[in-house]
C-alpha cells in the first residue's frame, strides 16, 4: 500500500464521522468514556493457533469488563485489524455493547496505514464526546503484531510519538512470536517501550488490559494510575 | 456543620465516602462546611465551602479539611462588621485562596511534607440577602437559583483540563491563574458540590444544571422541619445510597443554602 502521499497527521484535520444518530448512544449512556482502540495484526502469519488465541482473548476482554458495571459503561472499545488492509471490524461502543469479532488471518502487515486510520478515528471519537457533552479519560491505543510493517510506517510512528507527548493518548505496543521488536520500538513512545507476549498468552494479556481499563475508568482527579504489572510478557533478549 | 443557624438561611452540608474508597480503605477525601455569619450591621451571610482532596496526595483529606476550616474563618473575619458583599472585592477573595496555599505550605513544612501532598480543590459560595459571590479552583461546581420560581443555573462550571480524571488544585503553582469568581444579584438558593456528583447534577451537553437533581434537593431543605443535625444525617445517607453509588464510586460532598426570606 502506498503511504508516501501521506501528509503529517494533525488532529485538526481529522474528519468527524458524526451522523447525529450517534448522540442516541450518549443519551442512553452519559457516563464518561475511556476509549480503547485495539490495533490487531491479522496478517497471514497469524493463521492457526495465534488467531484462535487472539479471538479467545477478545472474548475474555469483554467478559472481564462486564464484571464491573461502571467499566462496562465507561470503556469504549474499537477494533481495527491490519492484514488485508486496515479494517475497522468494530467501531467504538461501550463494553456492554461490544461484540467481540471473530478475526481471520490473511494478507500483509499494513501497520502504518492502520495506525493512521486509528488516529483519525480516535480524534473523531473525542470530537463526538465533546459535541455530546461526554467527559472522557485519556484514550488508549493498544497495538499487537507478530511481524513488521510492510508499508511506510515512519510518519505514523512520528504521529504516535507526538500524540503521546501532547498527552492525546497512551500507546502500548505488544510483539508476538517473531515480531520485529526493533521496528515496534521505533513506533512506541520512548517512555513506554514495546513488550513481548509470552507465547500465545493472549487471554492473560486481555485480562490485564481489562483490569487496566477498569482502573483508568474508575480513576479520579489527581490520582496516579497504578497499573498491575503485566504477567504475560517475556523478557527481551 | 455550624450551629449558629440564622433566621434568613436554611442550610445543610454532608459528605460521603465513595465505594471505591471504601473498597481500598482510603479515607473520604471530600470535605464541606456551611455556616451563617451574623454581621454587626444586622445582615446575615451564608457561607458554603467544598473541597476535594487529590486521590494521589498522601494527606489529601487534611488539605481538604484545612480549606473547609479556613475559608469560612476568613469570610467570617471579613464580613464581621458588614454583610455588604460589594465591599468584598474579587481581589480580596483571590487573596484568601493564595493565603490558604501559603498556610498549607507552612502546615506541610511542619509535618516535613511537600505542599502537593495536601492537594485539594476549593469551592466557595458567599451569599447575602442582595448578592452572591462564587469562587473556585478546580472541579466540582456551584449552582445558584435567582428566585424560587426560576431555573437552576450553573454559576461555576468544573474546571480541570481535557480529561475526566484531571483537575486544578489550590496547591498548584498556577493556582492564581485558575481562580474563577462570579457574582450574582441576590439568589434564593446556592449549592456547591464536589466532582463525585457532577455526573448526576450537571448536563454536560447543554452545560446546564440537571433540574430533577436540584429541585427535590432544595425543596427538601426548604420544607423540612427536621433539626439541622437530622437533616444533615439524612443528606449523608442519601449521598451514600445505592441510587447514587450506582452512578459514581467517588467521594462526594454537597452544601445547600436556601434563603428563607426569598421563599
Amino acid at each position: 500500500m502506498d503511504q508516501n502521499a501521506q501528509t503529517p497527521y494533525e488532529e485538526e484535520r481529522a474528519v468527524t464521522t458524526a451522523s447525529g444518530f450517534e448522540s442516541i448512544e450518549f443519551a442512553e449512556n452519559p457516563e464518561p468514556r475511556c476509549a480503547c482502540m485495539l490495533l490487531l495484526d491479522t496478517s497471514g502469519s497469524m493463521q492457526g493457533a495465534p488467531i484462535a488465541a487472539l479471538n479467545l482473548g477478545l472474548r475474555s476482554f469483554k467478559d472481564e469488563l462486564l464484571t464491573d458495571p461502571l467499566a462496562a459503561k465507561r470503556v469504549d472499545v474499537a477494533v481495527m485489524t491490519f492484514g488485508d488492509g486496515p479494517q475497522l471490524v468494530a467501531d467504538f461502543t461501550d463494553a456492554a455493547n461490544f461484540m467481540p469479532p471473530e478475526l481471520r488471518a490473511g494478507g500483509l502487515t499494513p501497520m502504518g496505514a492502520a495506525i493512521w486510520d486509528a488516529l483519525g478515528r480516535l480524534t473523531a471519537r473525542k470530537e463526538s464526546y465533546r459535541t455530546n457533552g461526554i467527559a472522557y479519560y485519556r484514550p488508549w491505543i493498544f497495538l499487537i503484531t507478530d511481524g513488521e510493517p510492510t508499508d511506510e510506517y515512519q510518519t505514523a510512528a512520528k504521529s504516535i510519538r507526538e500524540g503521546e507527548e501532547r498527552g492525546a493518548f497512551s500507546f502500548y505496543g505488544v510483539g508476538v512470536g517473531e515480531a520485529n521488536m526493533a521496528k515496534l520500538a521505533e513506533i512506541a513512545p520512548p517512555n513506554r517501550p514495546p513488550v513481548k507476549l509470552d507465547g500465545l498468552r493472549f487471554r492473560d494479556l486481555f485480562v490485564w488490559l481489562s483490569k487496566s481499563m477498569r482502573t483508568v475508568s474508575h480513576s479520579v482527579v489527581g490520582q496516579t494510575i497504578a497499573l498491575e504489572p503485566p504477567g504475560w510478557t517475556t523478557t527481551l533478549a | 456543620m455550624d450551629d449558629d443557624a440564622g433566621v434568613s438561611w436554611r442550610f445543610v452540608s454532608a459528605a460521603a465516602t465513595g465505594t471505591s474508597h471504601r473498597r481500598t480503605d482510603t479515607p473520604c477525601q471530600d470535605r464541606c462546611a456551611a455556616a451563617v455569619i451574623a454581621s454587626a450591621d444586622g445582615g446575615e451571610v451564608f457561607v458554603g465551602v467544598v473541597s476535594d482532596g487529590a486521590g494521589s496526595a498522601a494527606f489529601a483529606e487534611r488539605g481538604a479539611a484545612f480549606v473547609c476550616e479556613r475559608l469560612p474563618a476568613l469570610a467570617r473575619d471579613a464580613l464581621a462588621a458588614s454583610s455588604d458583599l460589594d465591599a468584598l472585592s474579587d481581589e480580596a477573595v483571590r487573596t484568601w485562596f493564595l493565603m490558604l496555599r501559603d498556610e498549607l505550605r507552612r502546615f506541610a513544612g511542619e509535618s516535613d511534607a511537600e505542599l502537593r501532598e495536601f492537594s485539594a480543590t476549593a469551592l466557595l459560595a458567599v451569599a447575602s440577602d442582595h448578592q452572591t459571590l462564587c469562587a473556585a479552583v478546580g472541579d466540582g461546581a456551584v449552582v445558584v437559583r435567582q428566585g424560587t420560581a426560576r431555573p437552576f443555573e450553573v454559576a461555576l462550571w468544573p474546571e480541570g483540563g481535557e480529561y475526566a480524571n484531571q483537575t486544578y488544585f489550590l496547591t498548584d503553582a498556577t493556582a492564581a491563574e485558575r481562580i474563577a469568581i462570579r457574582r450574582f444579584d441576590g439568589v434564593s438558593d446556592v449549592i456547591a458540590f464536589s466532582d463525585g456528583l457532577q455526573q448526576l447534577a450537571l448536563e454536560r451537553a447543554t452545560r446546564s444544571a440537571f433540574e430533577p437533581f436540584f429541585a427535590p434537593l432544595v425543596r427538601t431543605v426548604r420544607e423540612s422541619d427536621a433539626p439541622p443535625a437530622d437533616l444533615a444525617r439524612s443528606l449523608a445517607a442519601y449521598l451514600d445510597s445505592d441510587a447514587i453509588n450506582a452512578r459514581t464510586d467517588d467521594d462526594k460532598a454537597l452544601v445547600v443554602g436556601c434563603r428563607t426570606a426569598a421563599a
